[in-house]
């Protein structure tokens, strides 16, 4: 009888591995032998996903990438990415052929994008100063359950397939499959219950080699059209301090549908008309909402990809890795904010919960001093048309 | 994936700039559907008709012929040009009034549409999909670059 039930309990424990199942984020202080080894798991899948989400690789990495042109695009482009372990970048499109040899440089202090059609090079201060892996991952906890699904080979490496599910069922399962040794994101897919899986990202090639050749984090600009531009980054705390150089009041909602925070607040002071991009996050979503003054009704096309509304005399584009049924949602906050205008004149309370997610300063940014306009490291000396 | 979707997709499909799983439903859809598979055909026939067009080779005396009839054209140019130089500077005079005339009456009272492209500010916004692109540009969000 003792050999039956010690059997059935191994053919058990057999079983729930074989199924590889794992517990979700936070599980219970009375936790099993058995559950505690897949609470372990899921803080490995934890791991792999702050790994994968991090802008610094470990090692040096070469990788040939394909990726939709936007979130619902059935076309793809290809990517060549090189990123050094010092953080710089470097990107060239191969393709399709209308982007084919585009070209982007970031060392980390400002970045270049050379576009061949028009022989021009665009400078901007670098979008790669801040590390907010933390302040993400905080959101990802609260938005999302994690779990290391199973393993499996993607490219040649041995990837752990980390699912990320949401709590809010109107957003999509977002499924990742990571290089265990190195982190590195190797395909993201996304599901939504009931339907087939859509592919978002894949690599196709991935190297880690000890060193880049001479040159490669660098655009020769002779002969090309330079341009710079700038761009003034505050917290949505600091919305206020941005009226006088835009010239309207900045619409920061105080609540955002599906757990989305803002993350950040870049004015772009030197564009005709003056335009305020607006970040947000759920984690692992990202969407940018551009607001500038114009007119009522929008008949310009909208570029690919983004949903426009007007609000007054505001003007609101959204853009971001979600559908369009999300991206409406967020942006008819963004409209309803707008409505009630005490939102941006009331942020040190309705924005407690993004100031609670930022309490730990190093959590959303090393550089940028959250609460203050425009920090000198993030600043380039403006001289259009050199 | 019905026929509407796969047509819209065939040049695409040839120039396999889709995913795998797009690439898979459309052969499928193709294997059964006749309409599609001729559409298929017709697509492929214009891209080899462009693909193999021959370029032209211009004969070994093309340069000078080319040359000296330019000289000539330039020459038989001027001569004409002293004759109706009067004559000339009127008709720019006059296309230049009724050209101010039609812009003047473009102005009109309901520029809407032409305001709104000129107050959407397209440049930043591709700018800023640029930046945006280079933030996390393996963290499978999709990067956009600037396009003009």
């Amino acid at each position: 009888m003792r050999i039956l039930l010690l059997t059935s309990l191994m053919a058990a424990a057999a079983i729930t591995c074989a199924q590889g199942r794992a517990v979700p984020v936070g599980g219970g202080q009375n936790e099993s032998p058995k559950q505690l080894r897949l609470t372990d798991e899921t803080k490995k899948a934890q791991e792999l996903l702050r790994m994968a989400m991090g802008r610094v690789p470990i090692y040096n990495v070469q990788a040939i990438i394909t990726q939709r042109l936007d979130y619902s695009s059935p076309l793809f482009q290809q990517i060549k990415v090189q990123i050094s372990k010092e953080g710089k970048l470097h990107q060239i499109i191969l393709a399709p052929l209308d982007y084919q040899g585009i070209e982007l440089v970031d060392d980390g202090q400002k970045m270049w994008t050379y576009t061949p059609d028009d022989k021009r090079v665009i400078v901007q201060p670098s979008a790669r100063q801040d590390e907010d892996v933390k302040f993400r991952m905080k959101l990802v906890v609260r938005n999302y359950t994690i779990r290391l699904e199973r393993r499996e080979k993607v490219a040649g490496r041995d990837a752990a397939i980390v699912t990320a599910t949401p709590k809010d069922d109107d957003l999509e399962t977002r499924c990742y499959a990571i290089d265990e040794n190195t982190g590195f994101l190797l395909r993201l897919e996304t599901c939504k219950e009931g339907s087939a899986p859509v592919l978002h990202f894949e690599t196709k090639m991935v190297q880690f080699p000890d060193k880049f050749a001479k040159g490669t984090f660098e655009i020769n600009s002779a002969f090309v059209t330079t341009e710079h531009y700038d761009r003034k980054c505050v917290g949505p705390e600091s919305a206020n301090d941005l009226v006088d150089e835009l010239g309207f009041h900045p619409v920061v909602p105080n609540k955002l549908p599906f757990g989305f925070a803002v993350q950040e607040l870049q004015a772009a002071t030197d564009s005709r008309p003056t335009a305020l991009a607006v970040r947000i996050t759920d984690g692992l979503a990202k969407a940018t909402i551009i607001e500038w003054e114009g007119g009522r009704s929008s008949k310009a096309p909208a570029p690919q990809g983004t949903i426009v509304a007007n609000s007054g005399r505001l003007t609101l584009l959204i853009s971001g890795d979600m559908p369009d049924d999300v991206k409406d949602r967020i942006l008819r906050a963004f409209v309803q904010g707008h409505h009630q205008r005490d939102a941006w004149k009331l942020p040190d309370v309705t924005l407690s919960w993004v100031q609670e997610l930022r309490s730990n300063a190093e959590a959303f940014s090393i550089n940028r001093e959250p609460g203050r306009v425009a920090p000198t490291a993030f600043s380039l000396p403006v001289a259009n048309q050199d | 994936m019905n026929c509407k979707n796969v047509q819209s997709q065939l040049s695409a499909y040839l120039d396999e700039e889709l995913a795998g799983r797009e690439m898979i439903e459309i052969r499928e859809h193709l294997r059964d559907c006749r309409e599609c598979e001729e559409e298929l055909r017709c697509v492929q026939g214009v891209k080899r008709l462009l693909g193999g067009s021959a370029v032209p080779e211009p004969s070994q005396d093309f340069e000078d012929r080319l040359v000296s009839r330019v000289l000539a054209a330039t020459d038989s140019a001027a001569e004409s040009r002293k004759i109706s130089f009067i004559a000339l500077t009127g008709i720019a005079a006059a296309s230049m009034l009724a050209t101010l005339i039609l812009l003047n009456s473009m102005r009109g009272p309901n520029p809407q549409v032409a305001d709104q492209k000129e107050t959407m500010p397209y440049d930043f916004i591709q700018r800023d999909r640029s930046f945006d692109a280079s933030t996390d540009p393996l963290s499978g969000s999709p990067v956009v670059y600037s396009r003009r």
